[in-house]
């Protein structure tokens, strides 16, 4: 069955669209302001006259490109392209100012294929295997991954843990406005209907890095140092085996991250590249190099986040649930077609299903290939005086912000946020455990309160599935890590102090 | 200065927030019979947020006694030079720029703001007056072509539509 699946795709209509996909994918990617779910839902309708073959690749295409895009700007400009990208600035953006962006780019772009790559391997053998088991999570598992997720915040905030807590909750406090889940009670609106639905998540990504970026550019604008941009000459792969040997356990775990998150449905490359970004700081043996440009920051946080597309697949295809948000498109695009994903679609569209996952493979090998010919043209990008370069990245994104849905609220809450995470950042805040409490709420939230409604009232379950156990030690245990490793950080700042 | 203190202003800050949810979620309706309404979050997040104020408030008052403002650190101030007027500026111009986005239009509010802002970050001596408007339109013209009729998105027409 796989070989007639990959057949069906080796027309040049088919591989056309997929290569079309993939750059277009690229480029929404790119751009801050837009995203590979917004990129796919623009498409939907142009696949409407295509073979259902035909418009699932170039979605496909759409879709690794889109999330893959992402790490060119998280690069070079410290603003990610889609919140996917978010921890590949941490890192990516010290390596660029270094004068490491050709390196950092590689490095990206390498491990976003072998990361699509092995989580497509995954899901060609194993999904339906791992459907069966994902299938006995219920809303008390997903409180307690979800509480999991938000304890890796203890070591995304530098230093200070109280802190760390403290960014996160008042994310989630700004989750909260609109209305609340299952009872749809409208929660600090104060009246106000443009806030029922709440902050966009774009508005709140855009605000925090893009409009930072402008303030703290204005606050330097007396010193024009231009960028040293070391032209970089592409030499062979552009790992070192070295390098690669070094990674190879980063690059796993993150995989396995990306996949496993993907496969939550309703958690996806936005968490999980975060989070294979902390946990590869926590099980570093110099976490202090983390922030500053090392490789292994761009690795994590870049294997996990194309991991994460094939685990969101794997619901999609084998339980008609999608993954995140760009599946929750793709299921439009099935129905589209008249085809409803779910158990029964690895019967009866058994080849389109194996031509979905050729189309991915060429799709990645198309990132690859396309994100590597574009090298020098990317970083020619840092070359554009900064003065200029910004505020027309601003721009985009506010058109981004501002098409999502068409009205200038969202526009105004890219501002409130740019302002509330510069003021942040002065106080010694950081600001990913805001956009992980952010996200997170509406999660921890919505599970909750259905959990407790389907024990009637009863927290027990929450504490008796041994699912939700497991994920409760492993917060208390990552807290304890964190809370340890502040607690030796401070002694020998102590006992330095009491040397001098 | 700020430095010193800023546990305690992030700590007094937060508390503010914190208490100001707590009150606003009392008066949250609590929706059908639910010993987990939507009250409840609000409720805790709000209740942590305040302990974690409190805290980083006594955190704030212990580093501010003890912050001894060594020299290196002066310097390193100094050359910093963070100039916060170019901020307060960028600031006004953005929401000049998003007050007048949807009556101008976005082509003309667009080339009005890349022209202040590149003009805001270029130091004086530097500035070219004519160069930048040249720019800022072109800019405007590039991404209304490839967002409005590549990506057929909506953006305003203001008083060009």
């Amino acid at each position: 069955m796989f070989l007639e699946g990959f057949l069906s795709i080796l027309n040049p209509t088919c591989m056309i669209l997929i290569m079309v996909g993939t750059i277009v994918g690229i480029v929404f990617g790119s751009l801050p302001g837009l995203t590979s779910t917004m990129a796919i839902a623009l498409s939907l309708p142009l696949t409407f006259t295509m073979e259902p073959v035909q418009g699932l690749s170039l979605l496909m295409g759409l879709y690794i490109g889109g999330i893959s895009g992402g790490l060119i700007s998280a690069i070079l400009l410290k603003i990610p392209g889609t919140p996917s990208s978010i921890a590949t600035t941490f890192d990516g953006g010290p390596m660029a100012e270094k004068g490491e962006a050709g390196k950092a780019l590689n490095v990206g772009v390498i491990y976003s294929f072998i990361g699509t790559i092995f989580s497509i391997v995954i899901l060609i053998t194993l999904a339906p295997r791992i459907s069966i088991f994902t299938v006995k999570f219920g809303p008390y598992e997903y409180f307690a991954v979800a509480i999991f997720s938000l304890s890796m915040v203890g070591s995304l905030a530098s230093g200070n843990i109280v802190k760390g807590l403290a960014s996160a909750l008042l994310g989630m406090s700004f989750a909260l406005v609109g209305a609340a889940p299952i009872t749809s009670a409208l929660r600090l609106t104060f009246g106000n209907h443009q806030l029922d639905k709440g902050f966009d998540m774009l508005s709140v990504m855009i605000g925090l890095f893009a409009i930072v970026e402008i303030f703290e550019a204005a606050e330097r604008r007396k010193k024009t140092k231009t960028g040293e941009t070391s032209s970089y000459t592409l030499k062979g792969i552009g790992v070192s085996l070295k390098e690669f040997k070094e990674q190879f356990i980063n690059m796993i775990r993150s995989a396995l991250i990306g996949l496993g998150i993907g496969i939550l449905p309703g958690i996806g490359g936005g968490t999980s590249n975060m989070i294979a970004y902390s946990v590869a700081q926590n099980s570093s043996k110099e976490p202090e190099k983390f922030g500053k440009g090392c490789i292994d920051g761009v690795v994590a946080s870049e294997t996990a986040n194309n991991a994460s597309i094939g685990g969101a697949l794997i619901p999609l295809l084998t339980l008609g649930i999608p993954g995140d948000t760009a599946t929750a498109m793709l299921i439009g695009a099935f129905m589209l077609h008249g085809i409803s994903p779910g158990p029964m679609l690895f019967k009866t569209h058994g080849v389109l299903v194996y031509g979905i996952f050729a189309a991915m493979i060429i799709a990645s090998i198309a990132m690859l290939i396309f994100m590597r010919l574009g090298m020098k043209g990317f970083v020619k990008i840092l070359s554009i005086p900064r003065h200029i370069l910004l505020p027309a990245i601003v721009v985009m994104c506010i058109v981004g912000a501002y098409g999502a849905n068409n009205r200038m609220f969202d526009v105004w809450a890219v501002l409130l946020f740019g302002v509330i995470g510069y003021l942040l950042k002065k106080v010694g805040f950081s600001m990913s455990p805001f956009i992980l409490g952010f996200i997170l709420e509406n999660i921890v939230e919505t599970n909750l309160v259905r959990g407790v409604q389907y024990s009637s009232g009863s927290i027990t379950p929450f504490i008796t599935s041994p699912i939700a156990i497991i994920f409760f030690v492993l917060t208390v245990i990552s807290i304890l890590t964190v809370a340890y490793k502040e607690m030796k950080t401070n002694k020998t700042k102590l006992e330095v102090i009491k040397v001098i | 200065m700020l430095k010193k203190y800023d546990g305690i202003i992030s700590g007094g800050v937060l508390f503010a927030i914190a208490l100001f949810i707590l009150l606003a979620s009392l008066n949250i309706t609590t929706g059908a019979d639910l010993s987990v309404g939507s009250d409840f979050m609000p409720k805790v997040i709000s209740s942590l947020l305040l302990i974690c104020s409190v805290i980083l408030i006594f955190q704030g008052i212990s580093k501010s006694k003890i912050y001894k403002e060594d020299i290196e650190e002066k310097e390193d101030n100094a050359k910093r030079e963070l100039d916060y007027v170019g901020v307060i500026l960028s600031l006004l111009s953005l929401f000049a720029y998003m007050l007048i986005f949807v009556s101008l239009g976005f082509f003309i509010s667009t080339i009005l703001y890349l022209f202040v802002q590149i003009i805001i970050f270029t130091p004086k001596e530097k500035r070219k007056l004519l160069k930048t408007a040249i720019i800022s339109v072109v800019i405007s013209l590039v991404i209304y072509v490839v967002f409005v009729h590549g990506f057929r998105l909506m953006l305003p027409a203001g008083i060009l539509g």
